[in-house]
């Protein structure tokens, strides 16, 4: 196990967001993050990277307690891409994937050949090479998440945690970034990513653990997490599930009858 | 730096000296019990007018002194002060004591205007720029006050002092400044730079072309190379010290090692009334002692 | 497809990716302050400078105009430098020293040493006493605007820390014992540099030292705050750290600069600014560009209020103020509109 933690308890403002939550992580695997709107997917996400810290519970990287680790050091292994990241300057793009060199420079020193490499290798994946010049807060939306994502694969961390990585992308670029992630997941490197659509993240993620109300409900293979009765009973919907060539495709049919959405909203 | 403490003690010697004897004058009832209609009540409400009115007035004429200031108008009048009643520079307490004449200066313009409109006539000091106005100031209030003779012994001795500089030759005379923490100096424009010319001391400052009083650039100063160095703002007045102390200038101690720096106080210059004399008088004295001094500067 | 250099050439020095730009700015260091020395109302030549024995020239270059000079430089170097670091902090381009009330707490720190009469007998005092009051508004304004101020919160505490500072100010003036102490912390607060000495000089240098480490060390941080503070701190930085060196270098910086030369502002709100654009925008790159970019814009107002004709001296604070303040509304504008 490359990281583990269990019993991971955390409570905000009185409110209960993790209740006891086991977590782990072989090398190489993509594992996606999927549940409801609060059911605590991000927070597991901040306390796996040390962002958040649990009340209860440890998180080990590589048998080590997050804690133990120099900042530096763990600032190399982890990638993170969060939900919407801000760029405070007008940066050109390609300064603000070299961003993500800074847990690799010493002190007072620019970025060596491979770091310079490293930001083009990380451009190059995420078709943004021809943006290297321009200023960040001129591109479009799109190109400003795909910027992130370079900035985040810069670091070149063994993992990589990536929060809702798709959110506000068309589907072409959808695709794009999470073909990336399958990708980066081979030999030593993991993904972890938060997802919301169900059949990118069947298609995409060799497990899912399926959240709600700050526990796990399930973990396991998409066709074993994804089943109507955990749709039913997680989001309160009925979905058609059907096995395709290239993996499962989620249709939400409707909200279930036990969903607390159907009082309020018409069939 | 004894020398500059032997200085100030003869200094302050000589002004006690002069001033009791105008104090005494000033306090004589009038000689002549003539029908003359009775001497006008005033009433102060400006710090200088404090001043003039103690040097010219009969006591019983004042009516009240504006309270503050004291220390730097009438060191040497405060004990002729006392058992004066003080007031607030309000109009409640003018309108009260209803003066026959309301003295007033250049900061109290508001309250004056206001006086006015209730029938009281308002009688306005300036800050007088040279003597020469200092002078007509000074016969101006003391004929207002019905005490034109104690004026004119003033003027008398403004007049033969006058007299005496333009008999003095210019060789005699010598360079000084006066120069204040903070860098603040006066120039030709003003009652300082007239007092200073009168006494045998040329002002550097104004042939470096100031007009008015205002800081001026301290190389300008080791420039210029004044024998003598007045500091103005004396320093029991517990005043604070700002950062710029300049007077303790490195600059100055190295370009003007024999510079005579005398403490001076304000309240000789600040009003130009009664202490127009003394002040002559005790600046001419300092022309003297330091002209006699071997280490005196051409 | 652009050529990817070859792995493993060596690291380089962050600072020679701006050579071209500070060596620059360092010649128009070097030019003004030539310039500084050789401008005065006595004409004095600045072989001067080296000159030995009490001539006129010697003492006027020496122990004037040097010393003028250099605390130019020293002040705004540092003024420059704490904005630009301050910007990149709190990610606002409207953060400034003078404007987040660290001036005016530093200068309430000086004032009230030297109406106790403290200077005169323990000189240390005043820059202690400053670069207490300048911390004091830093912690203010964590405390009021929180960790990512927009820019309403920031001039709002900025006008509180700068109004509780004014009013106490103003309590020591209107309590002076004759108007001359009065109007003597009045002329100080409006900031100059005109006839300090040597002893000023030395007396904030340490200080000023130790502030601008703090602030070049914080730069790395500064940039990887671009992200956003989660992102930071996922790229290994502490942001507690940071605050604190932060906080620390600038009121060690401001204090130490308003201990000896009073209030002098829109220094770090101007040269950050206008050096943005020529590196890239990037926090850390900015920082010893605004060094520079203060020394050059200091030693130039402190020029021009020795030049500009007025019959009474034109203090530099004011000077600098009446250049920065519709700068600042400017930049407000601009800000504004972005924001909404």
């Amino acid at each position: 196990m490359i990281l583990d933690a269990d019993n991971l308890r955390i409570a905000k403002g009185g409110a209960t967001i993790l209740d006891g939550v086991a977590f782990h992580l072989a090398e190489g695997e993509v594992v996606g993050l999927i549940g409801p709107n609060g059911a605590g997917k991000t927070t597991l996400l901040r306390c796996l990277i040390g962002l958040d810290r649990p009340d209860v519970g440890s998180v080990r990287l590589r048998g080590r307690g997050l804690d133990q680790w120099p900042r530096q050091a763990l600032a190399r292994e982890i990638s993170y891409l969060a939900q919407s990241v801000p760029c405070h300057w007008p940066m050109a793009v390609e300064r603000v994937v070299a961003l993500g060199r800074l847990p690799h420079l010493p002190p007072w020193q620019s970025g060596s050949g491979d770091d310079i490499a490293a930001v083009h290798r990380a451009m190059e994946a995420t078709d943004i090479t021809h943006l290297r010049g321009r200023q960040v807060n001129s591109l479009s939306g799109g190109e400003q998440a795909r910027v992130q994502m370079a900035r985040a694969l810069a670091v070149g961390g063994r993992l990589l945690f990536a929060d809702e990585p798709v959110a506000g992308l068309d589907p072409g670029h959808q695709i794009q970034v999470m073909d990336l992630l399958h990708r980066h997941a081979n030999g030593p490197r993991s993904v972890i990513v938060v997802l919301h659509d169900l059949t990118l993240a069947a298609r995409y993620c060799h497990r899912l653990v399926l959240m709600a109300k700050g526990r796990v409900v399930a973990d396991g293979p998409p066709s074993q997490v994804l089943t109507p009765g955990h749709l039913a009973a997680v989001y309160g919907i009925r979905a058609r599930i059907e096995r395709a060539e290239d993996g499962l495709l989620v249709v939400p049919a409707g909200l279930s009858q036990t969903s607390p959405l159907a009082a309020s909203t018409p069939a | 730096m004894d020398r500059t403490g032997d200085a100030r003690l003869r200094v302050t010697g000589r002004i006690f000296a002069t001033l009791m004897t105008a104090a005494t004058a000033a306090a004589s009832p009038p000689a002549q019990a003539d029908v003359s209609p009775p001497p006008p009540r005033v009433m102060s409400i400006d710090q200088c007018a404090n001043q003039y009115l103690l040097a010219l007035a009969d006591r019983d004429q004042i009516l009240s002194l504006v309270k503050g200031g004291d220390e730097t108008t009438l060191p040497f009048l405060m004990e002729r002060s006392e058992g004066i009643p003080r007031n607030h520079r309000t109009v409640e307490e003018i309108i009260a004591e209803r003066p026959d004449i309301l003295l007033s200066g250049p900061w109290s313009e508001m309250t004056a205007a206001l006086a006015k409109r209730f029938g009281i006539r308002i009688v306005r000091l300036d800050a007088p720029r040279a003597i020469a106005s200092a002078r007509r100031q000074i016969t101006d209030v003391a004929r207002m006050l019905g005490h034109e003779d104690r004026g004119q012994t003033i003027a008398g001795q403004i007049d033969r002092q006058l007299a005496d500089a333009a008999g003095r030759p210019a060789s005699q005379h010598l360079t000084g400044v006066v120069y204040r923490g903070g860098g603040y100096a006066y120039g030709s424009d003003t009652l300082v730079d007239s007092l200073m010319t009168t006494a045998g001391i040329d002002n550097v400052i104004a042939r470096l072309g100031q007009k008015r009083a205002g800081t001026v650039e301290m190389e300008a100063l080791i420039t210029a190379r004044p024998a003598i160095l007045l500091d103005d703002q004396a320093r029991d007045l517990r005043s604070p010290r700002i950062a710029t102390d300049m007077l303790a200038h490195p600059a100055l101690r190295r370009a003007l090692p024999d510079v005579a720096r005398i403490q001076f106080p304000m309240a000789y210059w600040l009003c130009g009334g009664a202490t127009v004399p003394l002040a002559i008088d005790s600046l001419s004295g300092l022309v003297r002692t330091r002209g006699q001094a071997p280490g005196r500067l051409p | 497809m652009t050529a990817i250099p070859a792995s493993g050439t060596p690291a380089r020095l962050a600072i020679l990716k701006d050579a071209p730009l500070l060596v620059l700015l360092a010649l128009a260091v070097v030019l003004l302050t030539g310039l500084s020395l050789a401008v005065g109302p006595a004409p004095v030549p600045l072989s001067g400078l080296i000159e030995s024995g009490d001539s006129p020239a010697a003492i006027i270059m020496q122990e004037l105009r040097l010393p003028r000079a250099l605390l130019a430089i020293a002040v705004g170097g540092t003024l420059g430098l704490s904005g630009a670091a301050l910007q990149g902090l709190l990610r606002n381009p409207l953060a400034e020293p003078g404007l987040i009330g660290a001036s005016s707490s530093a200068a309430l720190g000086a004032v009230l040493v030297l109406y106790f009469g403290l200077y005169a007998v323990f000189p240390l005092a005043l820059p202690i006493a400053a670069i207490t009051g300048a911390l004091a508004a830093v912690a203010l304004l964590y405390l009021f605007a929180g960790r990512n101020p927009g820019a309403m919160t920031l001039i709002l505490a900025g006008i509180a820390g700068s109004s509780l500072a004014g009013s106490v100010i103003s309590l020591a003036i209107n309590l002076a014992p004759n108007p001359h102490s009065a109007a003597e912390i009045v002329f100080w607060l409006l900031g100059s540099l005109k006839d300090r000495s040597m002893d000023h000089f030395y007396l904030a240098l340490p200080f000023m030292a130790a502030g601008i480490l703090l602030l070049l060390s914080s730069g790395a941080a500064l940039d990887a705050l671009t992200l956003g503070e989660d992102t930071a701190r996922t790229l290994g930085f502490d942001l507690a750290r940071v605050r604190c060196f932060l906080g620390a270098g600038t009121a060690l910086a401001v204090g130490s600069g308003v201990a000896v030369a009073g209030s002098i502002s829109f220094v770090g709100l101007v040269v950050p600014h206008i050096l943005r654009p020529f590196v890239g925008y990037q926090p850390r790159r900015l920082l010893p560009a605004s060094l520079l970019g203060g020394m050059i814009l200091l030693l130039a107002a402190d020029i021009g209020v020795r030049l500009i004709p007025t019959q009474l001296e034109l203090k530099l604070g004011v000077l600098t103020a009446l250049v920065g303040a519709p700068f600042f509304l400017v930049l407000v504008f601009k800000t504004r509109k972005v924001m909404q």
